[in-house]
């Protein structure tokens, strides 16, 4: 079997979820490393779509619709935890006593939040250029470098093209998807830019995952959603305190 | 549950019995659904990956009558991991838009996204894919060619393809038509790089 036909059974295993968990974790990394093996799947992938997207009988349809609603229909069991009453008076004893000491402590010293936020935006997390370290430099690294020092320049535009022709899932694509959402963020293209590190949130590098959640997150607090920035970061209450992501 | 137990189960479906194939499926699902959980983050896509899992888990299981795992929850799981990251390859599928997107910033020009599974379908792209299926179609043999057309018509009744084919079974046709997919889509794929490398694409 040549290497091109081992590639096809393969990815062709891949699609049918064959793969086992070394299996998986090979596929995984050439898709990150191989362009022409991730260029493969993509082409495998279409055509996948092709052929079902003509073919799924209505049988299959009813099947998976039949499923959905035995999923829908599953309802968990919740126990209810029932406190005993002496357990309910001491955390009402509690509550009184905190109440006491807070009205005692009538200065209260708050954070100043558009400090907090700059100071967080100041912590460049994310924007080491440790991806792109190295002394080797080759087509696909080289307009990341570019970004990089454009982004560093405030020059958002140029940063955003700069990007705009790199292919997806090659090596630093989580890179790009980085610095397009800070930039677009930085022209007051707010969604956009929240959509671009809603992708990258969902990286199974975790790293690059929570650099996103963090940037989310002080884009909620810094546009005033605090509702949905608290979801990302613990916010801090009492001066002398930072913002960290939860 | 035992090889065994799960080949009755099997056969069951096959035969056209799927209430116990049904249990089956919210027995591994509720045994599935917090490691699930754990790997996509959310129950939604917990269920929507064990869905797809389970859809290719009943065509190649029993449709297509392949021998079952020793362990068939486990399997199931990997399954699962599978689908997942095919799942993240189409960024689209998984991300949870808030509240403030709105459908200006989607229209958005300077916005892309350079995936080529998820680009908007144009019309030459749809030609492209038109063009690519009729050429893998006719490189099937005969048999396949003849399975596959009769999908796609609805006066053809597979019942009846069964006897003018000379299929044993309705289930030997069933399997015979889920591997002339299969075929088809290596087909499919091998137009596509025939069409990229001679700059059709």
């Amino acid at each position: 079997m040549t290497s091109q036909e081992k590639d096809i059974e393969f990815i062709a295993r891949f699609f049918d979820f064959d793969l086992s968990e070394t299996e998986l974790i090979t596929f995984e990394k050439r898709l990150l490393e191989d362009t022409k093996f991730n260029e493969k799947v993509n082409t495998y992938q279409k055509a996948n779509t092709i052929v079902n997207k003509n073919y799924n009988t209505e049988e299959s349809k009813l099947r998976l619709q039949k499923w959905e609603n035995l999923l829908d229909n599953n309802t968990t069991l919740k126990t209810k935890k029932t406190m005993p009453w002496k357990w309910i008076s001491g955390i009402a004893a509690g509550f009184i006593l905190l109440f006491f000491v807070w009205q005692k402590n009538t200065v209260v010293q708050k954070p100043d939040m558009d400090q907090l936020i700059a100071q967080s935006w100041n912590k460049q997390v994310g924007l080491d250029f440790s991806t792109t370290r190295g002394n080797t430099t080759d087509s696909l690294k080289q307009p990341i470098i570019d970004a990089f020092i454009t982004y560093r320049n405030k020059d958002y535009q140029a940063t955003i093209n700069v990007l705009n022709h790199y292919k997806t899932v090659t090596r630093y694509y989580e890179d790009v998807l980085l610095l397009k959402g800070l930039s677009y963020y930085k022209q007051g293209k707010t969604d956009i830019a929240l959509k671009t590190l809603d992708t990258l949130s969902l990286s199974t590098n975790e790293k690059r995952s929570k650099v996103a959640k963090w940037y989310k997150g002080l884009i909620y607090l810094e546009q005033g959603n605090i509702e949905q920035a608290k979801k990302l970061l613990i916010i801090p209450t009492n001066q002398g305190h930072e913002i960290r992501l939860k | 549950m035992t090889k065994i137990a799960l080949k009755k189960i099997i056969d069951s479906a096959a035969d056209g019995n799927e209430f116990p194939f049904n249990r089956f499926f919210e027995d591994t699902f509720k045994t599935l659904l917090p490691k699930l959980s754990y790997l996509t983050k959310s129950e939604d896509s917990a269920k929507e990956v064990f869905m797809i899992s389970m859809q290719k888990f009943w065509e190649r299981f029993v449709i297509n009558q392949e021998d079952l795992p020793h362990n068939s929850t486990g399997y199931i799981y990997m399954m699962c991991r599978n689908a997942w990251l095919l799942e993240k390859r189409q960024p689209w599928s998984a991300v949870i838009l808030n509240e403030n997107v709105t459908q200006d910033a989607l229209k958005d020009t300077n916005y892309q996204i350079d995936t080529e599974i998820n680009q908007g379908t144009t019309a030459d792209d749809n030609l492209l894919k038109h063009k690519a299926l009729s050429i893998a179609i006719n490189q099937l043999c005969d048999k396949c060619k003849k399975l596959i057309e009769a999908e796609l018509d609805s006066q053809i009744k597979l019942k009846d393809l069964q006897h003018d084919m000379g299929y044993s079974n309705y289930q030997a046709l069933v399997q015979a038509k889920y591997n002339c997919k299969k075929r088809l889509i290596k087909k499919v794929y091998e137009v596509l790089i025939n069409l990229k490398n001679n700059n059709v694409i």
